[in-house]
C-alpha cells in the first residue's frame, strides 16, 4: 500500500461527518424560522401541529444529527477503536437528511398519512444504521464514556420506534390507551435517555480534555450511568405498571442525582484544570451543563401541578422550549468550535502540515461570529421565555427574530471553517 | 523479499529469515538452547520481529559468523557486512555497559519479566509505561532469563541508557536510565531512517523534508525526546505539556505520536511554542516542539 492510500483512508470520516453540521445548522435555522411564523402557537396548548414541526426540527435536524455526525468522528477517539463502517455512517446521513423535512412537512400540515409513516419509518432506519455503526465499533470491554454513548443509541431507537407507533396510532389506531397517553414516553426516554445520555458520555471526556485537566473518576462516572439509566428503567416500570403519579418522583430523584453528581464531576474537572483560561465555547458547553438542572425542576413543577389538577399548559412550553433551544442549543453552540475547526484543520493540513507553517486550528473560525452569536441567543431566550410566560406575541416574535439571528451567524461560521482555504503560501508547498 | 537467494547480515531481522525460510527455526534453536522460546507462536511473533541477528547472536552467546554460517547451508546468501553496519543499531552502540560498576539510583522500579515471558505475552507495554514514569534520578530493573537486546535497542532509541549484570546463565538484571538529556544522535539518525515510503510519496515531501531539517538542524544534539504512543487518551496531551513546562528554552522536544494532536495545537500557541510535523508511517506522527523567538 502507498502512503498516498494510507491517508486517504485513515482520512475518510470527515467527509461524511461535515454534512451532518451543515445539515444540523441548515434545520437550525428552520426550526428558528418555523418559530418566528408560527409564534402565535406558543400561546396556546402545547401539543398543536406547527409545534410537533418545530420540536422535531430542532430534536431531530439539529441535536441528532449534529450528534450523529460528532460520534462518527468521535467513537474512534473514544474507543481508539476504526469507526466500524463509514458506508453505514453515510446511509444514515442520507436516510435522515430524507425522512426528517418528510415528517417535519408532516407534522406541520398534519398530514399523518403516508408522509408521516415514511419520515418516521426513515428516521428508525438511520438510527438503526447509527447504531449497528456504534455497537460494532464499540468493544465488549469499554471505557464508561463509550458505555454511555452505546447504551443513548439504544434508547434512540426506542424513541424513535415508540414515535412511530404513535404516527401510525393516529390514522388506524391500535395502541390501548390512545397515542397522547404514550406521548410522555416518547419525550422523556427521548430527552433524559438519548440526549442527557449521551451527552454526559461525551461531555465527561471532552470537557476535561478541553480544560486540560487531570480529573478523572470512573466510579462517579459509573454511578451517574446506573442512576441515569436506572431512573428511566424505573419509569419504564411504572408508565407500564400504570403507577400513581406521585411514584414519579423516584426516578425524577435518580435523574436529580445524577446531574448533581456530573454536576460535581465537572466542577472537579474545572478546579483541577491545568488551563487558567478557559475559552468561550467551553464556557458556554459548562454553562449548559448548569442548565441541564432547569427543566429538572420544570418537570417536578409540572407533576405537582398535574397532581394538583391540571398543570398550567405554558409551564410544558416551558419546558420544551428551553430543552431544545436553550439546553441542547447551548451545547451545541458551544462543542461545534471545539470539534468543526479541528475536524476541518485535520482534512486540510493533515498531508502537508509538515510542509508549511499551518494557522492554529482555532483561528478558522471567527471570535467575533462567536461572541455575536452567543448574544443574540442568549437576548432570543430570555425573550422568548418571557414571551411565553406573559403570553406576549410581540415578546414571542421578537425573541424569535433574535434566535433566527443566531441561526444565521452559527451557519455563517461554520460555512467560514468548512470553506477553509490554505492560503497561497501554505499551497505553495502542496 | 520471496526470491529464495535472500542474503541475511548482522543487521537482517530475524523475523525476515523465518518468513523466507521457516526450516531456518529448528537451524536458529540448534545454535542455542536460549531460542527454544521462539518455538512459542507469540513469543516468536514478538521478539523476532524486533531482533536482529548481531542482538541474536549476542543473546545466544555466539559470534555473527557462527550464527551466519548454518544458515547458508539453507540457502541463504551471506552479505558483505557480516559485521554491525556503523551507524545502525546493535550490539556495539546498545550493549549498554556490562560488567563496570552499576550507576547509583535514587530509587528503582523492579519488574520481572520471566513470569510475562513464560505466559506467553508481551511484556514491551508495561516496560514502556514504567520507563515513562523514570525521573532523572530514578531507574526500572528488568528481571529476565537473557539479555533484553532488542529492548536495549529499543529504548537506547527513546533516550534510556541501560546497564546489565549477568548473574547466571538464566538471570539477567538489566536497568534502564534516562541519559543526561542532551540525545545528540537522534535528530542525524532520525532523518537517515526517515521513512523511504514517506520519501517517494510526492514532490511535497522535499519542501516537508526541507522544513522539519531546518529546524531539526538547529536544534542538532538539543533535543528531549517523548514518545506517547501508548499512553491512553487524555494522557499525550498532559505529559507533552508538562514535558514542555520543564524545556529549557534552548532546546526542542520530539515527541512521538499516533497521530497529529490537532487539540494540542492551540495549547502550543498560547504557551509561545512554534512545532513542525512529519508522518513516518501510518499511526505515526512525529513533533518537533520549540519556543518561538528562539533562534
Amino acid at each position: 500500500m502507498t502512503a498516498d492510500t494510507k491517508t486517504k483512508k485513515s482520512n475518510t470520516t470527515y467527509k461524511v461527518v461535515l454534512p451532518f453540521y451543515l445539515y444540523a445548522g441548515l434545520a437550525f435555522a428552520t426550526a428558528t424560522t418555523l418559530l418566528f411564523t408560527s409564534s402565535d402557537a406558543l400561546r396556546s396548548h402545547f401539543f398543536q401541529p406547527k409545534l410537533l414541526a418545530i420540536t422535531h426540527t430542532m430534536a431531530l435536524g439539529w441535536g441528532t444529527m449534529i450528534i450523529l455526525g460528532a460520534s462518527y468522528q468521535l467513537l474512534p477517539v473514544l474507543t481508539q477503536r476504526r469507526l466500524y463502517s463509514v458506508k453505514l455512517a453515510g446511509l444514515s446521513f442520507v436516510l435522515a437528511a430524507l425522512a426528517i423535512p418528510l415528517l417535519v412537512y408532516a407534522f406541520y400540515t398534519f398530514d399523518l398519512g403516508w408522509p408521516a409513516i415514511t419520515g418516521g419509518s426513515g428516521v428508525v432506519l438511520a438510527v438503526s444504521c447509527y447504531l449497528i455503526n456504534v455497537f460494532g465499533t464499540v468493544g465488549k470491554k469499554e471505557n464508561i464514556h463509550a458505555v454511555f454513548c452505546a447504551t443513548a443509541a439504544g434508547w434512540l431507537l426506542l424513541t424513535t420506534l415508540t414515535g412511530l407507533a404513535l404516527i401510525i396510532d393516529f390514522t388506524s389506531p391500535f395502541l390501548p390507551k390512545g397515542a397522547l397517553a404514550y406521548l410522555p414516553l416518547h419525550a422523556h426516554i427521548g430527552i433524559a435517555g438519548w440526549f442527557l445520555g449521551l451527552i454526559v458520555g461525551v461531555a465527561s471526556r471532552l470537557i476535561p480534555m478541553f480544560l486540560i485537566s487531570k480529573y478523572t473518576n470512573e466510579r462517579l462516572l459509573q454511578t451517574i450511568f446506573w442512576l441515569l439509566n436506572g431512573g428511566l428503567l424505573l419509569f419504564l416500570l411504572l408508565f407500564f405498571g400504570e403507577a400513581e403519579l406521585a411514584y414519579y418522583a423516584f426516578p425524577i430523584a435518580c435523574l436529580a442525582v445524577a446531574l448533581a453528581l456530573f454536576g460535581y464531576y465537572c466542577y472537579r474537572c474545572y478546579h483541577l484544570r491545568l488551563r487558567r483560561r478557559t475559552d468561550a465555547p467551553v464556557r458556554i458547553s459548562l454553562a449548559s451543563v448548569v442548565m441541564m438542572l432547569a427543566p429538572l425542576f420544570l418537570l417536578a413543577a409540572i407533576i405537582t401541578g398535574s397532581l394538583a389538577g391540571s398543570p398550567d399548559s405554558r409551564l410544558v412550553l416551558v419546558y420544551g422550549f428551553f430543552i431544545f433551544f436553550g439546553w441542547i442549543t447551548a451545547i451545541i453552540l458551544g462543542m461545534t468550535f471545539k470539534t468543526l475547526p479541528f475536524i476541518v484543520w485535520n482534512k486540510t493540513y493533515h498531508r502537508r502540515a509538515a510542509a508549511a507553517q499551518p494557522p492554529n486550528p482555532k483561528d478558522l473560525g471567527s471570535d467575533q461570529l462567536f461572541s455575536v452569536m452567543i448574544l443574540s441567543w442568549l437576548a432570543g431566550l430570555l425573550i422568548v421565555l418571557a414571551g411565553i410566560g406573559c403570553r406576549s406575541h410581540l415578546l414571542l416574535r421578537s425573541g424569535s427574530a433574535f434566535l433566527i439571528a443566531t441561526a444565521f451567524f452559527y451557519n455563517l461560521n461554520i460555512w467560514k471553517i468548512i470553506a477553509h482555504k490554505p492560503s497561497d503560501h501554505e499551497r505553495h508547498h502542496q | 523479499m520471496g526470491t529464495t537467494a535472500m542474503t541475511i547480515d548482522a543487521n537482517t531481522k530475524i523475523s525476515a529469515i523465518l518468513r523466507e525460510s521457516p526450516a531456518a527455526l529448528e537451524t536458529i534453536i540448534a545454535l542455542s538452547p536460549r531460542f527454544a522460546r521462539l518455538r512459542n507462536p507469540v513469543l516468536r511473533k514478538l521478539m523476532a520481529a524486533r531482533t536482529t541477528v548481531a542482538m541474536a547472536s549476542r543473546i545466544g552467546g555466539c559470534t555473527v559468523q557462527a550464527f551466519l554460517q548454518p544458515l547458508a547451508k539453507l540457502g541463504f546468501t551471506l552479505g558483505e557486512s557480516t559485521e554491525l553496519l556503523p551507524g545502525r543499531t546493535g550490539v556495539k552502540e546498545t550493549a549498554g555497559r556490562v560488567g563496570e560498576e552499576a550507576p547509583e539510583f535514587h530509587s528503582v522500579i523492579e519488574l520481572d519479566v520471566r513470569p510475562i515471558l513464560s505466559a506467553g505475552s508481551d511484556p514491551l507495554t508495561d516496560i514502556l509505561k514504567a520507563v515513562q514514569t523514570l525521573g532523572n534520578d530514578s531507574a526500572l530493573k528488568i528481571i529476565n532469563s537473557f539479555e533484553p537486546q532488542p529492548l536495549i535497542a529499543l529504548l537506547e532509541k527513546k533516550g534510556f541508557g541501560s546497564w546489565t549484570d549477568r548473574l547466571g546463565d538464566h538471570l539477567v538484571h538489566t536497568w534502564f536510565y534516562k541519559k543526561e538529556k542532551t540525545t545528540p544522535d537522534i535528530p542525524a539518525s532520525h532523518t537517515r531512517s526517515a521513512n523511504p515510503q514517506a520519501r517517494s510519496a510526492g514532490a511535497s515531501q522535499t519542501g516537508e523534508t526541507a522544513a522539519w531539517q531546518a529546524i531539526s538542524d538547529r536544534y542538532a544534539g538539543k533535543q528531549q525526546t517523548l514518545d506517547v504512543r501508548d499512553l491512553p487518551m487524555p494522557l499525550p496531551m498532559l505529559t507533552i505539556l508538562e514535558s514542555l513546562d520543564r524545556l529549557p528554552p534552548t532546546r526542542a522536544l520530539l515527541v512521538d505520536h499516533k497521530r497529529i494532536p490537532v487539540f494540542l495545537l492551540p495549547e502550543l500557541a498560547e504557551k509561545g511554542f512554534d512545532y513542525r510535523i512529519r508522518e513516518v508511517a501510518e499511526g505515526h506522527v512525529q513533533l518537533l516542539i520549540f519556543k518561538k523567538d528562539a533562534k
